[in-house]
């Protein structure tokens, strides 16, 4: 599999779980921790080798959401957005360097939701 | 009704008991750290229990939870992210009122982090797999926020943190 090389223009996915969501219905950077850390080596799917729907599916519990999120936000935060196919997921991305929570925190805040009823996430 | 639903309904009953049973421990933890410290009765129990159903269900989290491997948080990380919640509302609640209360609570792999917001600012406070505590403090909430964050803070500290959004030093 050909890496491919992702620009501030790309897309990328991740999925949440529905207790990651906050109140008004946007995304607590929660989702991007690990073990109470800004996760130094973050998945997504990088979203023009996939589709909504084929990401939301990786989740095996049915109340997962999906937000997509600018690559030009990680990268403006001086993070690197890495193509790292794996098996049975050719769009797999890695997002990596962060060090301080707050990059984690401005992701958060800049991930939007598919509304569930989107005809992106409609099965064919 | 056929045996699909049948076995639904019970599983659903016994799921519902026991969240019951974990939404009652935590208010005896509450009452239990109101004895402990002698403190006036400044909120009730139940004011925490939307809080407390939020704290229940991430309780019952399965590993790979998120479907990126994480780990579900330990009884022992839910019970310090209860008492935690309490300290706050015992300490801050009588002159804050529903602001001493979360904002959001969400889990993170191993561990879970409480939100408390305000007008002037947003403090997440992590509670880790070892129990430990670390901060995000922003600031501002405007176009310009300000951040500080850390790791391994004791309890005072956390609540000094809070005080700082809860109760703004006044400018100038």
């Amino acid at each position: 599999m050909e890496v491919e090389r992702i620009e501030k223009e790309d897309f990328l996915y991740r999925r949440v779980a529905a207790n990651q969501l906050n109140p008004d219905g946007t995304v607590s950077s929660a989702a991007f921790k690990l073990h109470g850390k800004a996760d130094p080596s973050l998945s997504v799917d990088l979203a023009r080798l996939t589709t909504p729907r084929e990401s939301l599916d990786r989740a095996r519990n049915p109340t997962s959401r999906l937000g997509q999120l600018n690559a030009e936000v990680p990268i403006g935060l001086g993070l690197t957005v890495r193509h790292a196919p794996i098996e049975g997921n050719v769009s797999h991305s890695l997002v990596e360097g962060a060090t301080i929570k707050a990059q984690y925190r401005m992701m958060a805040q800049a991930t939007i939701l598919f509304d569930l009823s989107s005809p992106q996430l409609a099965r064919s | 009704m056929d045996a699909a639903d049948v076995e639904h309904y019970f599983w659903r009953a016994a799921e519902t008991q026991r969240l019951q049973h974990r939404v009652a421990e935590l208010e005896e933890i509450v009452r239990q750290q109101q004895r402990h410290t002698n403190a006036l009765a400044s909120f009730s129990p139940a004011t925490l229990r939307p809080t407390f159903e939020q704290l229940s269900h991430i309780a019952k989290l399965e590993p790979d939870w998120d479907s990126y491997g994480a780990d579900p948080p330990s009884a022992a990380v839910i019970g310090e992210a209860a008492r935690l919640i309490v300290a706050v509302m015992e300490r801050f609640s009588p002159m804050a009122g529903e602001s001493a209360r979360p904002w959001a609570v969400a889990p993170f792999s191993g561990g879970v982090q409480v939100e408390w917001r305000t007008k002037t600012g947003a403090l997440e406070v992590e509670i880790r797999p070892g129990g430990q505590f670390g901060y995000l403090l922003e600031e501002g909430m405007d176009s310009n926020p300000r951040y500080e964050e850390g790791d391994d803070i004791h309890l005072e500290e956390v609540l000094r943190l809070i005080a700082r959004i809860l109760q703004p030093t006044p400018k100038g």
